[in-house]
């Protein structure tokens, strides 16, 4: 702090103080989106391949890409490309999926190279900004493994590449190869944007050594809501300082949050037109019934509980306090990590009475952005990793845990339901939900975990809560077009 | 001192009267050597800054996606905005979390400066530990609490629990979770104590010197040397943490997923505008709350430096 410095207080150097303040704070402010817009752009053009350099140039020019298209069709056998497959898991995917399916496919097509470059997804969008900002700079990778929830909003902006005429043109694959809810997540409007690949679903999971202890027969799960409303009562029990020390069924936790509650009480999201029905009858008792939970049961009791289950790092069926829990089958996998001293059982969900037990899937796919140099070429390589041979060359792989495949014919010769396990999950999958394929599936998803979170705390009634999320997504959806 | 600061200002006056006249041939090339010099940053600036500042003002007014253009809806993002719940939510937590944390963090740094500040023995190591949890990255910082305020088994209701209270559940519960992220935020301005610190140090002994003689007391010195010559890095701090806490980010989004819970009281504006940037691909609408959130540091900066007439003092 020189003197000089520090000096004067006229109104000049204040000005030009306030405007530097003014301009900082305006930079900070706008930062995030243009930093983060030129980070994405370096690394693209860091990650685009020498094969692909004069074509560059081109990016934008439609009547050039089509051009190169047609190339990679005519000139199959002589002409090398290299096309570009990004993918967002870490971990050992690159070098099994490398070693199982990427290298037979190159064996099989010894024109096309396959260069895998992992691109994280950001936060919790589910996607990556770095596909997002390649595809808008009209740079994108050939081929991008995707989660398949977003296929609706992606390719309702333009920026998938519709495939069907190229499926329709040589016949190789059917929507009938894969289960008919996964299918229906690759196609928007009248095309088809994606091909089904990994995937999951939901069941319950029960803890028969406390069920014991309640007094209830283990081998018996509660196959309704009510029934197992009840059970769920005679597990809570409650420790010192009155803090729950066991905890018969949370109907947010883990996978049991509200878009699985409304299918267990046989509501929809959408109907038979596809509009949209989040406030629909069934839906609003699933949700009255979770925010009585929460009231019956005290939510901040309940959220402590969680909250120290959530540390521990451990899934909280594996840690034997939990009676009841709705989650996936990739649970299954963690067994051999914990090893549970308790008795456990898998069973559908339960449903409310009079309704079928129900599941609902998500998983991924492979989709080729739009402004892909190499189209063909990726659509061979769509083909062959979604299809039967590397769907199945890759299941095999020696650490493919309890996975379920896209298509039942790969799950039926890799005799999965030898799993008993396994089985439950596996028999829900024909009949399996997903979510509505539209524009706005991602903000129709955290409304609806918005409202769960209000609910649950007592901030509003259950039919006004759904009524306010209708109104929102009819909004979006007059607004983006859909 | 006045002497030095009306020199300096005939000295400039005096080069621009001479530059009015005719710029010799060789100032021209100076100039332009000068300017060849700083092109790297102005081109950074005009391509980084002001390039997506514009664009952003432009996108503010249309249904831009990243993905697609959009089209130009005038107004709309801003009036969708005022009547959106989650926006005026995230307002009131983003001001709520500013008012309490900024002030707390004030009251913190300068009495922590010092504490570090007293002629004691391994003060060294006093002012490296009171930094460290400035250089762990907020990630860490957020794992780090989550143990701590665990509501089960985490140190401080353990601790609480000693002396018969029950703790909270802190992040887990409407009413506290932004107190907990206070807490956790204030853990970390290590940054802000070292400015303070050298405003301290920067305070002219002989005026401690010239007090103590009058019969100044340590409370009188403070009051009467130590905190107004400390109001300029107080006043720098002040502007600097307000626009800090305003953009609030990394702590909420990792603590409770992006998600803002519980009941949307840790969705703050930045993550809100995230989120729907990203998230929903609504980059329109995200500019819109940009622009909005930029208005409000302008206005609340302006304030400050309204009021700084009254208690900043420069003169020494």
């Amino acid at each position: 702090m020189e003197n000089v410095k520090m000096q004067p207080t006229n109104k000049n150097k204040k000005f030009v103080a306030l405007s530097l303040t003014a301009i900082t704070a305006l930079s900070l402010t706008l930062a995030g989106c243009g930093s983060s817009n030129n980070n994405n752009a370096a690394s693209t053009d860091g990650n685009t391949n020498t094969a692909k350099a004069d074509n560059t140039a081109a990016a934008n020019n439609t009547a050039k890409a089509d051009d190169t298209a047609k190339a990679d069709n005519t000139a199959a056998s002589d002409e090398k490309v290299t096309i570009d497959f990004w993918f967002p898991w870490g971990g050992d995917f690159q070098k099994d999926f490398k070693k199982t399916v990427v290298d037979p496919f190159e064996a099989a097509h010894p024109n096309i190279k396959v260069k895998m470059t992992f691109v994280e997804t950001t936060g919790q969008t589910q996607a990556s900004d770095k596909l997002l900002t390649a595809i808008a700079g009209g740079n994108p990778p050939d081929v991008a493994l995707f989660d398949r929830f977003l296929i609706g909003s992606w390719a309702a902006k333009g920026s998938l590449t519709d495939i069907k005429g190229m499926m329709d043109a040589d016949g190789e694959l059917k929507p009938d190869d894969y289960y008919p809810g996964l299918w229906a997540e690759v196609v928007y409007k009248d095309g088809v944007y994606g091909l089904p690949w990994g995937t999951d679903n939901r069941a319950m999971y029960y803890n028969k050594t406390l069920m014991k202890q309640a007094g209830l027969d283990p081998e018996k799960p509660p196959t309704t809501l009510e029934e197992l409303d009840a059970m769920a009562e005679k597990i809570f029990k409650k420790g010192k300082n009155g803090k729950y020390d066991q905890i018969g069924f949370i109907p947010w936790m883990n996978q049991g949050f509200f878009y699985t509650q409304a299918w267990n009480w046989g509501g929809k999201w959408e109907d038979a037109d596809h509009n949209l029905t989040p406030n629909d009858p069934q839906n609003v008792k699933a949700l009255q019934w979770m925010a009585d939970y929460a009231k019956k049961y005290d939510i901040a009791n309940l959220t402590s509980f969680s909250d120290a289950m959530g540390q521990t790092g451990m899934n909280p069926i594996w840690s034997g306090k939990v009676g009841f829990a709705f989650d996936g089958n990739w649970v299954l996998n963690d067994l051999a990590k914990y090893k549970p001293n308790f008795e456990w059982g898998v069973a559908p969900m339960p449903a409310a009475e009079g309704h079928p037990s129900v599941t609902w899937v998500g998983g991924w796919s492979y989709v080729i952005p739009k402004g892909s140099k190499h189209e063909q070429a990726a659509y061979e390589f769509l083909k062959f990793v979604a299809g039967k041979e590397g769907t199945l060359d890759y299941a095999k792989r020696a650490n493919a845990g309890n996975d379920i495949t896209a298509m039942p014919a790969v799950n039926d010769e890799l005799k999965l339901a030898d799993n008993p396990n396994l089985k439950v999950f596996l028999d829900l999958m024909p009949t399996a939900f997903t979510r509505p394929v539209t524009p706005v599936g991602s903000f129709l998803w955290n409304e609806t975990m918005r409202v769960q979170d209000l609910a649950i705390h007592g901030k509003g009634d259950a039919q006004a809560l759904l009524d306010e999320v209708k109104k929102n997504v009819d909004a979006e959806l007059a607004k983006v077009g859909g | 001192m006045a002497t030095v600061g009306t020199t300096t200002k005939d000295n400039t006056a005096a080069l621009v009267q001479t530059k009015r006249k005719k710029a010799t041939k060789f100032e021209t090339k100076l100039a332009l050597f000068g300017l060849l010099f700083a092109s790297p940053w102005i081109l950074g600036l005009l391509m980084f800054n002001v390039y997506p500042l514009l664009a952003s003002a432009y996108y503010s007014f249309t249904t831009y996606s990243i993905l697609e253009p959009g089209k130009f809806v005038g107004f709309e993002n801003y009036t969708t905005l005022f009547k959106d719940d989650v926006f005026w939510k995230s307002i009131s937590n983003t001001l709520y979390y500013t008012f309490i944390f900024v002030p707390l963090s004030i009251v913190q740094g300068v009495a922590l400066a010092m504490l570090l500040n007293l002629k004691i023995k391994g003060q060294g190591i006093y002012r490296t530990l009171f930094f460290i949890p400035s250089l762990v990255p907020e990630i860490a910082t957020v794992i780090i609490w989550l143990w701590l305020l665990n509501p089960q088994f985490g140190l401080v209701n353990f601790w609480l629990d000693k002396i018969g209270i029950s703790g909270p559940p802190w992040i887990g519960s409407e009413a506290w979770s932004k107190p907990s992220l206070i807490l956790m935020s204030l853990w970390g301005t290590g940054q802000a104590v070292v400015i303070y610190l050298a405003g301290l140090q920067d305070v002219p002994q002989d005026y401690y010197d010239a007090a103590q003689v009058d019969g100044a007391n340590a409370w009188q010195r403070m009051r009467t040397i130590t905190l107004p010559l400390l109001t300029p890095v107080i006043f720098f701090n002040m502007i600097m943490g307000m626009i800090g806490a305003l953009q609030n980010f990394v702590l909420p989004y990792t603590l409770t997923n992006g998600q803002g819970t519980p009941a949307n009281s840790m969705m703050f504006y930045v993550m809100y505008l995230y989120t729907n940037g990203f998230a929903y691909l609504k980059m329109g609408y995200a500019s819109a709350m940009a622009w909005i959130l930029f208005i409000i540091v302008v206005a609340l900066t302006a304030i400050i430096f309204a009021t700084q007439k009254r208690w900043v003092h420069y003169q020494r």
